[in-house]
């Protein structure tokens, strides 16, 4: 139990420490430190290709994640949605022209109560 | 005496709790729909009351419905709201029957979330405080026809397969009906003490295909009244649950009672539905 707390607090510093560091954005596999995922919220460029790939943490259970779900369907250009509870993956599918931005996506996972760990575009 | 046993009580169960979860049955939790997100739930519940202290010789069915509302103001923050509608059938002694049904009162409800830890994909711990209220909307006698204020903090732990629950809430009634039979229905404070534990049964491993699961739930569920009363509910349930919707169903039985001013719950039995919109 102690060793978790130790491992929990260093882990904090060290996120500290890489928030400090890290300030750059980039798109392809972006990291959501404190800092990053501020930026994130401001970044209004769309995504690009068919499809983004949101990796999630705290969606507890099928019906929490149903919050993301259905946020994310009402986005526009947003045809499809699917969570795999065991990875944290969200696929957001966007074969359209309209695009979502990185500040959408990270902004519907912060209204839904979770935690955007990640954001892989494909290449 | 009583305080303390029932403050060891909760300790000692707090500390046996492996590992965490999801929102039980009658405990509250501290996850809550997102921002423009709204939570129904319909309940139905058969309560049965007996063994009438006040020498009344009171025994009473009630079934009650219950409609909940959350909606999400921002992502931490939600507004609920309670509203319930009773049937009684009751006996008394000297040969007196009644048969009542109305609404009681409506509850409303803020609960924000002030801290988080979301440490795996499942994997979460939230801390949110509630600040309620009880709306003198209720017929008699059923309404408390007071304004009863209610203070609360909720916590929740998912870890795994395992979930768990804490939540403690005080309401401050400013009056009541006589002969009440529900829980804080005498006018005096009532002190809500729950814990709970979830398990999900199935699936071990989720999947983008195995979205439903099936959980096991056991609430231990505390009133205590400033006027003395007293009791102590253990609840097993199961619950069903995918994306869109849940099912749920548990058993109420007395694990303890000490109770002077109304009849003791024999048993109470719940099954819902929850839906997200």
């Amino acid at each position: 139990m102690i060793h978790k707390h130790i491992i929990f607090w260093a882990m904090v510093a060290l996120a500290g420490f890489g928030c400090q560091t890290t300030s750059t954005t980039h798109h392809d596999h972006v990291e959501m430190g404190t800092g990053v995922a501020e930026a994130m919220l401001k970044d209004t460029t769309p995504i690009d290709g068919p499809s983004v790939t949101l990796v999630v943490h705290g969606m507890s259970c099928p019906l929490c994640s149903n919050n993301l779900g259905k946020t994310l369907m009402e986005m526009p250009g947003v045809e499809g949605v699917m969570v795999n509870l065991d990875t944290g993956k969200v696929v957001v599918t966007t074969p359209g022209p309209i695009k979502p931005t990185r500040s959408a996506l990270a902004g519907a996972v912060k209204n839904s109560g979770f935690k955007l760990i990640r954001l892989e575009e494909a290449p | 005496m009583r305080v303390a046993t029932i403050t060891a009580t909760a300790t000692l169960l707090l500390a046996g709790a492996v590992a965490w979860a999801q929102q039980p049955v009658h405990n509250p939790a501290a996850t809550q729909p997102g921002k423009g997100r709204l939570m129904m739930r319909e309940l139905v519940t058969f309560q049965h009351y007996d063994a009438d202290p006040k020498g009344l010789g009171r025994q009473a069915d009630d079934v009650v419905l219950t409609t909940d509302m959350a909606y999400g103001l921002t992502g931490d923050l939600v507004f609920m709201l309670r509203a319930e509608y009773l049937a009684r059938d009751q006996d008394a002694r000297g040969g007196l029957h009644s048969d009542d049904d109305g609404f009681s009162d409506l509850h409303i409800m803020f609960k924000k979330r002030v801290w988080q830890q979301d440490t795996g994909p499942t994997d979460t711990r939230r801390l949110g405080l509630a600040v309620g209220l009880d709306l003198p909307t209720g017929s008699a006698p059923f309404g408390s026809d007071s304004w009863d204020p209610m203070l609360g903090v909720i916590y929740t732990e998912v870890e795994g397969r395992w979930g768990f629950n804490a939540a403690w809430r005080w309401k401050f009634n400013t009056g009541s009906r006589p002969n009440p039979l529900r829980v804080g229905g005498a006018g005096e404070d009532l002190m809500m003490t729950d814990l709970s534990w979830l398990y999900r049964l199935s699936p071990d491993q989720f999947t983008a295909q195995k979205t439903g699961a099936w959980y096991a739930i056991l609430e231990a569920n505390g009133f205590y009244e400033t006027n003395g009363d007293m009791e102590l509910f253990l609840a097993p349930g199961i619950m069903y649950e995918v994306q869109g919707w849940a099912l749920e169903a548990s058993v109420q039985l007395p694990a303890f009672q000490d109770l002077d001013h109304r009849p003791n719950t024999e048993f109470a039995v719940t099954v819902g539905v929850r839906l997200l919109f």
